[in-house]
């Protein structure tokens, strides 16, 4: 597999809390990446690793290969969980700047920062500070800032925290456009049911080791439990007749049976073919990533999260 | 990897120099300046006289009576009247005193009395006046009793009259350690406002990119150290650019407040005497005050950019790690307390400084790194200062705030990715040692 980034047992503490528990990641270039975990998991900690905010204590970061260095920050783009602008600072004048701090040249930097706010719908704003700006329109901004230079490796933290729908749709487009140009994108999120159309890879973490990680569809087959669904229409007495299937779920028109591992589906759906009812849909249940989580650790991710208080450096 | 600190000193530099709040105080600090000194100057130009006739009963001794001297404001007249009626005509006239003088016995004891009264208030140099005439009155009167001679009298009194002057490159040149004293007291005050004013604006800038958020983002670009030096070498930048605004003003509106006052080549007296009646002037001190400011040397303004930028960094980059442990600028007064206090000290040895710039308590003060930027300045003002002591303060200054640079780099890059609840000061030394 062609990485864009990797992640040799990495090791990072904080006093005597170790956020990020020897963790090996490869992340696929060219690919969406999802770090996935509750609050306090080390997402952020791991993230902070990689775009060179702090070091790790053990282990090492490649980035293309090289060991990460300062020099790398030109290639990648970082949107922080937390994020903000200069509340009195002109955002056309904003954006420049952070731009010019990954190492674009200043009139590269202003040039491409009045083009993005042309094609955000923000070009008659560029003048005025951020405090004057929208919530919404102070997101646009941040993403902006974030992928004007073009990076190869793009970082989101928690992108979709605190967006209103139409903006999150937004730049979930913009994600999409981005990555058919090339672009590797991570992006964290503890809500898991956002990830599973988005991700190409996901990396399950939980209290900073790295539970999984692969191809979505991949992990997702490797959880199936061989579980069929089957909408129908008619009488649900036949389902109670055969006593050999082990029948998990039967409401209304759905049902859900649990085959042996050694079988697949053929013979089940033999079976329902000859029977009285209509079939309207058969197909092999793959498991949601929350379900995943929990088959992994043992428990919910939001029982998790309500058992953490925010004590932990995130 | 070419250093991104320009990039953040010219964002730093320009916020703040095109901000409102810097132009005005770059040009009221100078006016503000000069009006205090023009105040004084035409407070002394015009001095207010007071006109009055002073009655003195007849009877009561004219031993004393006779040696009164009238002068401009003072006319002494006396009076067959009674002193009932007396007292009656000064309570009706403003522009009369009555004075009751000792009698011949009381001359002798230790402490004459005189009773001086008036319509209203008598203003302090009246009285100070009448004192002196009638103490020297009953000095003379004294020495006549002792069998002295009018000559051996005049012989005497004598009084001494004493000018200053300093040696500077093998000359000679005259002092005046008033004018001195006001620049020092002022150097020592400028250096205090302009350390503790610069101080807050650094740390509320830390603070705010704290607070909105942006320093995550900054920081993943360049590293925490670099934005701090940024921020700090532009403050730095904005004060000597303020101070060379001063300079510049200060001496315009110098050059254009003495040509209005003085004229062109017109004698100071000659303005004083077109002046409206009862307003004299005293030339003198406005002599005495132009004199004080060609005289003072002036050179030792150079230090202060030099001190400045010491001290500013040396405390800066402290109220930086302040700001950097807390979110908001209400948690930063606990941290800027410790700051805040080696700061303010000096002003409170400033009198002693300024008293005996040459002792050892000015000469260890002004060599102690948190005291010096504004303890050496005072005494650079007043006295020659060995020229070594002046390069071991420097370096000293300059050795601790890097120092201090470090201390408060390592708290800085863990406290500005650290939110919620306020730390410890415990939690602060942790940061650091810790890895980065």
């Amino acid at each position: 597999m062609d990485s864009i980034l990797r992640l040799e047992e990495v090791v990072k503490q904080y006093d005597r809390h170790v956020a990020v528990d020897h963790v090996s990641l490869n992340i696929p270039r060219g690919k969406i990446f999802g770090l996935l975990g509750p609050n306090g998991a080390g997402k952020t900690s791991i993230i902070r690793m990689i775009t060179g905010i702090t070091f790790p204590d053990k282990g090492r970061i490649l980035f293309d290969k090289e060991p990460l260095t300062e020099s790398h920050a030109r290639r990648m783009g970082y949107m922080p969980e937390e994020r903000g602008l200069y509340k009195k600072m002109k955002i056309a004048e904003q954006i420049t700047y952070l731009l010019a701090l990954r190492g674009l040249p200043q009139a590269e930097a202003k040039k491409r920062t009045y083009a993005w706010l042309e094609r955000l719908g923000l070009g008659a704003w560029a003048e005025r500070n951020a405090a004057d700006l929208s919530k919404g329109m102070q997101q646009k901004v941040q993403f902006i800032a974030t992928v004007a230079h073009e990076p190869s490796l793009l970082i989101l933290d928690e992108p979709f925290s605190g967006l209103d729908p139409v903006n999150a749709r937004l730049i979930e487009t913009e994600m999409f456009k981005l990555r058919e140009n090339g672009t590797t994108i991570i992006f964290s999120t503890h809500r898991l049911e956002q990830v599973e159309e988005i991700c190409d890879h996901i990396g399950l973490i939980n209290k900073g080791k790295l539970q999984i990680d692969g191809d979505t569809a991949e992990v997702r087959r490797r959880f199936q439990r061989n579980l069929y669904r089957v909408e129908f229409a008619g009488d649900d007495s036949w389902f109670h007749q055969q006593t050999d299937l082990s029948i998990e779920r039967l409401t209304g028109n759905l049902a859900e049976i649990l085959l042996p591992q050694s079988e697949n589906g053929k013979a089940l759906l033999q079976r329902l073919a000859a029977s009285p009812l209509d079939i309207l849909k058969f197909e092999l249940q793959m498991p949601r990533l929350s379900d995943i989580f929990i088959t992994l650790v043992g428990e919910s991710v939001q029982s998790i999260e309500s058992k953490q208080k925010q004590t932990l450096p995130s | 990897m070419q250093s991104k600190i320009p990039i953040i000193l010219q964002r730093e530099y320009l916020n703040i120099v095109r901000k409102r709040s810097f132009w005005l105080a770059t040009f009221l600090v100078p006016f503000g300046f000069v009006l205090i000194f023009g105040i004084q100057i035409v407070a002394a130009l015009f001095v207010e006289e007071e006109n009055y006739t002073v009655l003195i009963n007849s009877g009561s001794n004219p031993m004393v009576a006779q040696k009164l001297m009238d002068t401009s404001s003072l006319k002494f007249k006396q009076s067959d009247d009674s002193v009932e009626s007396l007292k009656t005509r000064v309570g009706r006239n403003e522009d009369l005193l009555l004075l009751i003088l000792p009698s011949m016995e009381e001359l002798s004891s230790p402490t004459p009395q005189v009773q001086l009264t008036g319509k209203g208030n008598i203003s302090s140099p009246v009285q100070k006046d009448i004192r002196e005439q009638i103490s020297s009155a009953i000095e003379t009167y004294r020495m006549e009793q002792a069998g002295l001679s009018k000559a051996q009298l005049e012989s005497l009194q004598f009084k001494v009259e004493m000018k200053t002057s300093r040696f500077e490159d093998g000359q000679e040149k005259s002092t005046n350690t008033g004018m001195a004293t006001i620049v020092g007291f002022v150097m020592g005050f400028l250096m205090y406002m302009l350390m503790a004013i610069f101080g807050s604006i650094l740390m509320q800038g830390v603070i705010e990119e704290k607070s909105n958020r942006i320093v995550e983002v900054i920081v993943s670009s360049v590293k925490p150290f670099e934005l701090l030096m940024g921020k700090t070498v532009a403050l730095a930048l904005v004060g000597i650019t303020q101070m060379l605004l001063w300079g510049i003003l200060s001496t315009l509106v110098m050059v254009v407040f003495s040509f209005f006052i003085v004229g062109a080549g017109v004698d100071p007296a000659v303005i004083a005497q077109s002046q409206q009646p009862g307003m004299t002037a005293s030339p003198m001190a406005t002599n005495e005050i132009f004199a004080a400011i060609t005289t003072f040397n002036w050179n030792v303004l150079w230090f202060f950019p030099l001190f400045f930028i010491g001290g500013f960094f040396l405390f800066g980059s402290l109220f930086a790690a302040a700001g950097a442990s807390v979110d908001n600028i209400q948690d930063a007064q606990q941290f800027t307390l410790p700051i805040t206090i080696p700061l303010i000290l000096p002003m409170l040895f400033l009198q002693n400084i300024i008293q005996n710039p040459n002792g050892v308590f000015a000469t260890v003060a002004s060599l102690v790194p948190f005291f010096s930027p504004m303890t050496m300045m005072v005494r650079l003002s007043l006295t020659d200062v060995p020229w070594y002591e002046v390069v071991i303060s420097l370096l000293l200054l300059y050795g601790s705030f890097i120092g201090t640079v470090w201390i408060a780099g390592r708290i800085y890059r863990v406290g500005i990715l650290m939110y919620g609840k306020k730390p410890t000061f415990a939690e602060i030394f942790r940061w650091i040692r810790y890895n980065s």
